[in-house]
């Protein structure tokens, strides 16, 4: 059974979403569940695709606020699906300036994570 | 950086895990305000969910339902992450024929507390049964779903103890049985007599 794991990068990023961007964290958390939902069906979740999802480097994946509503602000929340331990990390939420960081976060979160397996 | 959202630090994990986004919103604290944006979107978006579900779990994918439906993957791809109010019954059942599912529409009142009772206790079987089949595939999962199976039992006997003691007293009732003589098919003796209180 799949299970989420917040960072500490997520919990700060959900107290400044939750007061500035209330919608648009509805969103993703909405999205999040679809995603949950979709993988309970699928071996592997890297085989997972859909509308709101986007694959980055590294096997993160960011879950976008698409069906949220329109007008809202283009926001992703960063994740990671460890298929083994059956856990979505939850890194970091972001728009669209700070993409570029918080891709870069992801990946050196990831990173973190394979280190202790070598 | 950008400036609105401030500077990011490393990323790590908390340890704290949760088994569903009800869950974690309310094990991290997230206001009522915006669980209840999440219930909304998710009360509006629950048949586009069943339909992308049921298509990952025949193991399609959106650019083969396009083809069969005739339109773009993107369009698939929009349907399945909108809203109910813009799917036509068609998708609906387009979806349920590609899957090898059956499109059942279902207009009644509402079900009573009994009926009500019995779908859900059906419901609790199929996925129990799902976790043991899970269990009999992967021996590590055997041990947590045991477990879970235990506390299962537990708590679908408390749920049914704390609801049968709102239940009104019993009034007093009296069962009466008697040994029949079989074979001369007279009353013999009164054996038991029980009086509720």
């Amino acid at each position: 059974m799949w299970h989420v794991e917040p960072t500490d990068q997520w919990q700060k990023d959900v107290r400044f979403y939750e007061k500035k961007r209330p919608d648009e964290l509805a969103a993703i958390l909405r999205n999040l569940e679809r995603y949950l939902s979709q993988l309970r069906n699928v071996p592997n979740s890297r085989s997972l695709a859909a509308g709101y999802l986007h694959k980055e480097p590294m096997g993160v994946v960011a879950v976008d606020q698409k069906g949220g509503g329109r007008n809202l602000q283009e926001t992703r929340l960063y994740t990671y699906a460890d298929d083994t331990k059956q856990v979505v990390y939850l890194i970091t939420i972001g728009n669209k300036d700070s993409q570029a960081d918080d891709i870069a976060l992801s990946k050196e979160f990831v990173r973190g994570l394979r280190e202790p397996e070598k | 950086m950008n400036s609105e959202l401030g500077k990011k630090g490393p990323a790590r994990p908390t340890g704290k895990r949760y088994s569903s986004v009800q869950d974690l919103m309310q094990g991290e604290n997230i206001a009522p305000e915006l669980r209840s944006k999440v219930a909304e979107l998710e009360r509006q978006s629950a048949v586009t969910e069943l339909l992308a579900n049921l298509r990952v779990a025949a193991g399609l994918t959106q650019a083969q339902v396009a083809e069969e439906f005739g339109v773009s993957q993107s369009a698939i791809s929009k349907l399945e992450a909108g809203r109910d109010d813009d799917l036509t019954l068609g998708d609906v059942r387009r979806y349920a024929q590609l899957t090898g599912r059956r499109f059942v529409l279902n207009c009644g009142r509402p079900p009573t507390h009994v009926e009500a009772v019995k779908v859900y206790a059906q419901r609790i079987k199929e996925h129990l049964t799902a976790l043991a089949k899970l269990a009999q595939k992967d021996v590590e999962l055997e041990g947590p779903i045991r477990g879970f199976f235990g506390d299962a039992f537990f708590n679908l006997l408390t749920i049914l103890d704390e609801c049968g003691q709102q239940m009104p007293q019993p009034r007093e009732v009296q069962v009466k049985a008697e040994l029949i003589d079989t074979l001369s098919a007279k009353p013999k003796a009164s054996v038991l007599e029980c009086v509720g209180g």
